[in-house]
């Protein structure tokens, strides 16, 4: 197994280096090159056993403490629709420019800032990818791809690793990079500065709304929910925290849930959990304990808990929308209709990213209506969450329309 | 009085350390017959108190159910005292409440643990309150310590400076002022936020005050309530360079309103046991119990390692007395030794996805 470059910085010079190293290449290269590389790279990284990616996947298991077998069912879900088709559909809507873009990559999930990332090499642009101390191999596996297919194409990409203490590499990529991409939390993203051309993706959360009215398929229906929840250890700014549940009375919603529990145990052996941090598990405490004292001291909650901490489910019926520690821990409530949703998401209203959605063709405009209004880019059928289409308006697709303007 | 309450009330007189566990089992088996939400809990969990005997496996109560459940026996009469927390993190308004259905007990664990901690010379000295005293803020377990320490260790020359809207801190350094001329030792009780408005105040009229040798500030509560938190060194620094008092006298408290015992800082001044200079390690009375738990399992951690805190205090009889704290720590092997590292389950870095805790302080920003 072949060790993935990481470029750790330690000279203040690094970013200078790599940027001057950059420049000469921004839009040298014909678009339909660039396709074709990156079509290749997608394919090669979608097959199991390709060198990069399992040296990648195998770095990144050992540093988060996820296991291989969610990692790779996360990875392909990411990548599935990084099709040969689709880039050269987002590549026609883009306008090639010589620019050096600079991309915050966060830690939490590996792969994060994919989208923007295409994009922008699709539209010209040359990127300087600065990833998290946590998670500095995925990029950097990439790029090596990149290189091995085509050298030219692969030097549109530098990738380097610093920690946020380097004010002075973060100031140097700010000011010497014609736009920034960043994606973490929103106090690091308000933090930044020195650039006309920030593009911040801020923290975010998901959710999901099912009904279950006849003919629903309420197994179909959990086993999706459930791989959405469980890809990237709910880590991700597209993963469920809370599941509503339309058109059941609360022994229909006990079934379901029972169901998503009986799913979980069964993803508990075909994609192990994480081992989890200290941190992490007194979070899923936390839950827990609150969960289950409200539900002795008598409000309308049931706790269902995995073993070892595997994963948490709480049938909250009245609930509104409630964050999850992530580690495969969903709340469940019940919602009558649109004007409900829109109460009940109101607590996470305009730091909502995706949705799925399973409801009945003649709700679905109004309910799409709410999360779209609640600031929601994203809303898919359950089971595709991690899977939004390369040209998905992430965080409401001020990035897109930047790539894809004639005139600046 | 039922004999296990007085058992507790001898047990504190005099501890005895090989009782501890035989009436720590007896106190556990009197509180799930005398709560039905503790034995409800207890079923939950598939255990019969009955069958549990030893101390280990005596199931802990979160101390968020004091947010959602009553935790207090049915003979809770006319003299119980009901304490509700601060409530700094989610849902303000889920306010937990511990009722204390015999006080004495509370205050013979408070006064018992203050005298060896703070009062070990056994000096009564004027005492400045920067918290609200008892008939203050009745709700606060902490004002009601309070009282009594002023009460108890207190000169006729005690005043509190503080209400439940603000801390008056020209008062308190007027206070320390008047006890300088006339070279009076002075113990200040405080929570860190309070001492650091005091402090403010010193260096913002830059004044300095030198009190009298034996002077001594106990604080608690940490960074809460503070919008730029001074950390244990700073708080003895400052201490030390606008009041004259020594580090060693300067001792920091752990408590909660769901205990009715508290922690101190061992220092050379009260303890053989306190740790380096930069480093503090706090006491817990012989009658309270420490164990760092897994938060996975909630077994046991071995000696040294960091786990979720977990107490047993039999000062508690009269609620519960296994509680489970959502603060992480090390714990000695013996139990009565703790480092207290801070708030578990809350910091984890979640890059773009949001995270509880970035939620809940922007929440809490919003809440008046």
């Amino acid at each position: 197994m072949r060790e993935t470059p990481s470029v750790y910085c330690s000279g203040p010079d690094a970013v200078r280096d790599a940027i001057g190293r950059l420049r000469p290449n921004r839009s040298r290269i014909p678009l339909t090159r660039i396709v074709d590389v990156l079509a290749t790279a997608f394919e090669r990284w979608l097959a199991r056993g390709f060198a990069d990616r399992e040296a990648a996947l195998a770095q990144i298991a050992a540093s988060s403490g996820w296991s291989r077998e969610l990692l790779d069912e996360s990875i392909d879900a990411l990548l599935a629709p990084f099709t040969r088709d689709a880039l050269i559909s987002l590549a026609s809507t883009l306008m090639p420019r010589a620019r050096l873009g600079g991309f915050i990559m966060p830690g939490n999930a590996p792969g994060a800032g994919m989208h923007e990332l295409v994009a922008s090499l699709l539209a010209g642009s040359a990127a300087l990818i600065k990833t998290s101390q946590r998670e500095p191999h995925f990029f950097a596996a990439f790029m090596q791809t990149l290189r091995a297919i085509d050298p030219g194409v692969g030097s549109l990409l530098e990738v380097i690793s610093f920690g946020r203490e380097r004010e002075d590499l973060s100031h140097a990529m700010l000011t010497k990079c014609d736009f920034v991409v960043a994606l973490g939390d929103d106090a690091s993203i308000a933090h930044l500065s020195g650039n006309r051309r920030i593009f911040g993706f801020g923290s975010r959360t998901s959710g999901a709304l099912i009904s279950l009215a006849p003919p629903a398929n309420v197994a179909r229906l959990a086993l999706s929910l459930a791989r959405d929840v469980v890809l990237f250890e709910q880590q991700g700014c597209l993963s469920p925290h809370h599941v509503f549940v339309a058109d059941a009375d609360l022994a229909s919603m006990h079934d379901f849930t029972t169901t998503l529990c009986d799913v979980l145990i069964s993803f508990a052996t075909t994609l192990p959990g994480a081992k989890l941090s200290f941190n992490s598990a007194a979070a899923i405490r936390r839950l827990r304990e609150r969960a289950r004292w409200r539900s002795i001291g008598g409000h309308p909650i049931e706790l269902f808990e995995g073993g070892n901490m595997s994963w948490t489910m709480v049938l909250e019926p009245d609930a509104r929308f409630t964050l999850s520690p992530g580690y495969r821990c969903v709340t469940v409530s019940a919602v009558r209709d649109h004007n409900d949703l829109a109460i009940r998401v109101a607590p996470v209203a305009g730091r909502l990213e995706a949705f799925a959605l399973s409801v009945p063709a003649h709700a679905r405009a109004r309910f799409v209506d709410v999360l779209a209004g609640a600031g929601v880019t994203y809303v898919c059928d359950p089971g595709k969450m991690q899977s939004p289409p390369v040209n998905w308006p992430h965080g409401g697709g001020a990035f897109l329309d930047f790539l894809a303007v004639h005139d600046e | 009085m039922l004999p296990v309450y007085q058992q507790v009330l001898s047990f504190i007189a005099a501890p005895d350390p090989g009782r501890f566990e035989p009436l720590a089992l007896e106190v556990f088996r009197h509180q799930a017959h005398t709560l039905p939400a503790y034995r409800e809990h207890c079923r939950r969990l598939g255990i019969d108190p009955a069958s549990v005997v030893r101390m280990e496996d005596i199931p802990s109560v979160s101390t968020l159910a004091f947010k959602y459940g009553r935790l207090a026996s049915d003979d809770a009469g006319l003299a119980a005292l009901t304490f509700v927390t601060s409530g700094t993190t989610i849902a303000r308004a889920e306010r937990g409440t511990h009722i204390v259905s015999h006080p004495e007990i509370y205050r013979a664990s408070a006064i018992a643990h203050l005298r060896r901690m703070m009062f070990p010379d056994r000096r009564r000295m004027r005492i400045l309150a920067m918290h609200p005293i008892a008939d203050r803020m009745p709700q606060s377990s902490l004002s009601q310590m309070i009282s009594w320490a002023m009460e108890e260790f207190g000169t006729d020359r005690c005043e509190c400076v503080a209400d439940r809207i603000r801390v008056d801190a020209k008062a308190g350094c007027d206070f320390l002022l008047a006890a300088q001329r006339e070279g009076a030792p002075v113990c200040i009780l405080a929570t860190t936020a309070s001492i650091s408005a005091l402090f403010a105040h010193l260096e913002a009229g830059n004044l300095r005050i030198t009190l009298a040798v034996g002077s001594r500030i106990m604080d608690t509560g940490g960074a809460k309530g503070q919008a730029v938190p001074l950390d244990a060194a700073a708080v003895c620094d400052r201490a030390r360079a606008l009041l004259g008092v020594a580090p060693e006298y300067v001792i920091n408290e752990y408590g909660m309103t769901e205990l009715c015992s508290q922690l101190y800082d061992a220092t050379p001044f009260n303890s053989d046991d306190h740790a380096a200079p930069n480093e503090r390690v706090k006491i817990a009375p012989p009658w309270m119990r420490a164990t760092a738990v897994d938060p996975i399992s909630l077994r046991a951690v071995s000696a040294g390692e960091i786990g979720l805190l977990r107490f047993f205090d039999l000062a508690n009889v009269s609620s519960v007395s296994a509680i489970l704290t959502e603060d992480f720590g090390i714990v000695n092997e013996r139990g009565d030794c703790v480092r207290i590292l801070g708030r578990a389950g809350l910091a984890e870095p979640r890059g773009c996805a949001l995270a509880i805790a970035e939620f809940e302080a922007a929440e809490n920003q919003q809440v008046p």
